[in-house]
């Protein structure tokens, strides 16, 4: 009997010993946790490094990987939150999520982090996204560190091996696509899976037709209309694009199954890693394509938040106003792209000839097709709704009437 | 005195035990049930950070919404046909493993497999399987029909996909039961009726089938609310699309909860879905009672 009892009191000391220990541990790490995209990682990991980061602040960083996808990030995040704990004290965020958390009042305004000064650095167009995507009731939620628009990538090969142009307008991109696509290889593709791909490529198409998405108004029903007419009536963009991210479809663009897309410019260093593949002769960018009323191309951004259940917020906004001051920015974004923004001071830094993503920003802002992406003050849910109605004409659920009457409807429940 | 004091010991000791079961019962149970039947009658967004009494606003809208009632339907759908191929197929299966035959023992562990999967695991890995591209289902499909099938973007091949994968990853948990039924049952009435000369067909439906027939209930019973709860393989397989053809309403709620942070219609989608499950049980529990006292 004692055995068994004194048995029972050493395991419960034991238990007791490692929930203490374990509990210092956690306590002990007084890391600065900073959660980034999978694909930022290590560029952000190098260039805490080369700044020198942790000796010039005393501040040790844990860089590690936030899920990718918008509604499995925000899922984490929001029980997270609401338990009154946070997996990351400093967040790179996307557009989508900085509105659904910045609404719900989960992140620390960085307005005391910089004087006017500062933003004397940002160029107009900037500072209008700043106001838009990241301001609310007055306060800076979130503090943009690139400034990524979408380009129109296409084989410059294939297009001279064809005696082609490149198409200027929504017409020209059926006729050159009539004669590009062949057995092996589609004229044109985009990520149109549900999930925030879909809702980009319609959202950039309605614009060019002189509209907003989230209306459900003529414009978009004529992007709507295009889209399933290639995809459809001419045959020269792949159905199976409609359960693909951007990923699948930069791999079928190197892989030469498309000869022409549209997409975020972490395709240019996407493209020079496949080295056995890729030259300078063989991928051009264009401007995009005109539609009804446009050619313009919207920007989005990512950005540094603090969440405000972090409780390492000092050591945050440090780490913040390290990476986006004006000394450290063009340093940034000449190791990589992932940081590079038209800033005043990156732009007088950077070689704008050498960097082709420079290069074509500056094309792409010198032209005058750059333009804000089309807002919502919620974001998530009237994204999803454009998503789920699009793909349900796209693949031949519901009519263009249903699409507008239902969007419509949804979008008035929304907003009451 | 002495036997009131007892009695009174007795009565601490009891609540003292039970006292925290019925804690943690009441605050993972009722508590979360009543708190969202009282959000339901709200305009509660965590978003636009409003708290409005809105009456049953919530529940009509949802109503109104077109695909909310298709929602609705496919939901009904695809728990009736997953939990009638789950319960037919998992009685072949323990059948089949009730038989006698080298190996048993090892077949009867490898039926297990699809069931200890993670169901996410399960959702991606069908996906890529099924990828209209570089699918391995879609190829074989494609060397025996010259056909290119598109599963997951065509909307009918899509819930059939899922309603398959669902089967697929169930059944075995649901014919490892049912073996356990039957084995319960004694080897001489199947003698008995064997002498006779029924054939395997009779035996099956007259003496197998009733005496498996509470087991099949309880199960059914079982499987209907975990399918109502199924919201993983969705998320793994077709995250509810395309459109919104595969989405059911416990997907609905994740992403009106979780994912556009409006609570209020979250939650009248959820009371909706308690009195869909509400109506299911009282229905098998009838079932249930019916078929125990047949047998």
């Amino acid at each position: 009997m004692f055995k068994r009892k004194g048995k029972f009191l050493v395991t419960l000391v034991v238990l007791a010993i490692l929930l203490v220990s374990v509990n210092l541990v956690t306590f002990a790490a007084d890391e600065l946790v900073v959660g980034v995209g999978g694909w930022a990682v290590e560029p952000t990991k190098r260039a805490l490094e080369e700044l020198n980061f942790t000796e010039k602040t005393g501040i040790e960083v844990t860089v590690t990987t936030r899920p990718g996808s918008p509604p499995e990030f925000i899922s984490q995040m929001t029980s997270s939150i609401l338990g009154g704990q946070t997996p990351y004290d400093v967040i790179d965020l996307e557009d989508d999520a900085a509105i659904n958390f910045s609404r719900s009042g989960w992140l620390v305004d960085l307005d005391p982090i910089y004087d006017e000064e500062f933003w004397d650095d940002w160029t107009p167009g900037m500072l209008e996204m700043v106001d838009t995507w990241n301001r609310y009731e007055g306060e800076l939620f979130r503090i943009p560190h690139n400034y990524e628009t979408q380009y129109f990538f296409y084989r410059k090969d294939i297009l001279e091996e064809k005696g082609l142009e490149v198409p200027q307008s929504w017409e020209e991109m059926i006729e050159v696509g009539k004669e590009l696509t062949t057995d092996e290889m589609y004229a044109f593709s985009d990520g149109l899976a549900k999930g925030g791909y879909l809702g980009v490529y319609v959202s950039y198409l309605t614009q060019q037709a002189g509209g907003n998405p989230f209306d459900f108004g003529p414009e978009l029903r004529e992007a709507l209309k295009f889209i399933h007419d290639m995809i459809y009536e001419y045959e020269i963009f792949p159905s199976s694009a409609l359960n693909k991210d951007f990923d699948q479809v930069n791999n079928d663009f190197v892989n030469d199954r498309v000869a022409m897309m549209r997409m975020w410019p972490y395709f240019f260093d996407y493209q020079e890693a496949q080295e056995d593949w890729y030259s300078d002769d063989k991928v051009g960018v264009a401007l995009p394509p005109k539609g009804p009323e446009s050619r313009s191309t919207f920007v989005a951004s990512w950005g540094w938040a603090i969440p405000n259940t972090s409780d390492k917020i000092d050591a945050a906004k440090t780490f913040i106003e390290f990476m986006t001051s004006v000394e450290n920015a063009p340093k940034l974004a000449e190791m990589n792209t992932w940081f590079l923004s038209p800033r005043h001071s990156i732009m007088e830094e950077i070689n704008v000839e050498e960097s082709r993503l420079a290069s074509n920003l500056k094309k792409y802002s010198d032209a005058g097709v750059i333009s804000s992406r089309p807002f919502h003050p919620n974001f998530r849910q009237a994204s999803s709704i454009v998503e789920e109605l699009s793909s349900a004409y796209l693949t031949n659920q519901i009519s263009l009437d249903e699409v507008i009457e239902r969007g419509q409807q949804q979008m008035q429940a929304l907003e009451e | 005195m002495f036997t009131n004091y007892s009695k009174l010991k007795k009565y601490l000791i009891f609540a003292i035990l039970v006292g925290p079961a019925v804690l943690l019962r009441f605050s993972t149970s009722l508590y979360p049930i009543f708190r969202t039947i009282y959000l339901s009658f709200f305009d509660h967004n965590l978003m636009e950070q409003v708290h409005r009494y809105i009456g049953l606003n919530n529940y009509t809208s949802l109503l109104n919404d077109q695909t909310i009632i298709d929602v609705i339907g496919f939901t009904l759908a695809f728990i009736t046909i997953s939990v009638i191929m789950q319960l037919v197929l998992g009685m072949v299966v323990a059948n089949l493993l009730n038989t006698k035959f080298i190996g048993r023992k090892i077949v009867r562990t490898l039926n297990l497999l699809p069931w200890v999967i993670p169901v996410i695991v399960s959702g991606y890995v069908f996906r890529w399987m099924l990828n209209a591209d570089y699918g391995l289902i879609t190829d074989w499909v494609f060397r025996l029909s010259g056909k290119e099938v598109q599963f997951l973007i065509d909307s009918f091949l899509a819930r059939g996909s899922l309603i398959l994968l669902n089967v697929w990853r169930n059944t075995p948990f649901m014919a490892i039961v049912l073996l356990a039924g039957l084995q319960s049952i004694p080897e001489e009435l199947y003698e008995a009726a064997k002498i006779d000369g029924a054939n395997w067909f009779q035996r099956f439906l007259n003496i197998t089938l009733p005496a498996s027939s509470s087991t099949i209930v309880t199960l059914g019973l079982f499987n209907i609310i975990w399918q109502i709860a199924n919201i993983d393989i969705i998320l793994g397989l077709t995250q509810g699309g395309p459109g919104s053809s595969t989405t059911v309403i416990a997907y609905r709620i994740y992403q009106l909860g979780m994912q556009w942070f409006n609570w209020g219609r979250a939650s009248a989608l959820s009371v909706y879905l308690l009195l869909i499950v509400a109506v299911i049980s009282s229905i098998a529990l009838y079932l249930y009672r019916k078929f125990e006292f047949t047998s």
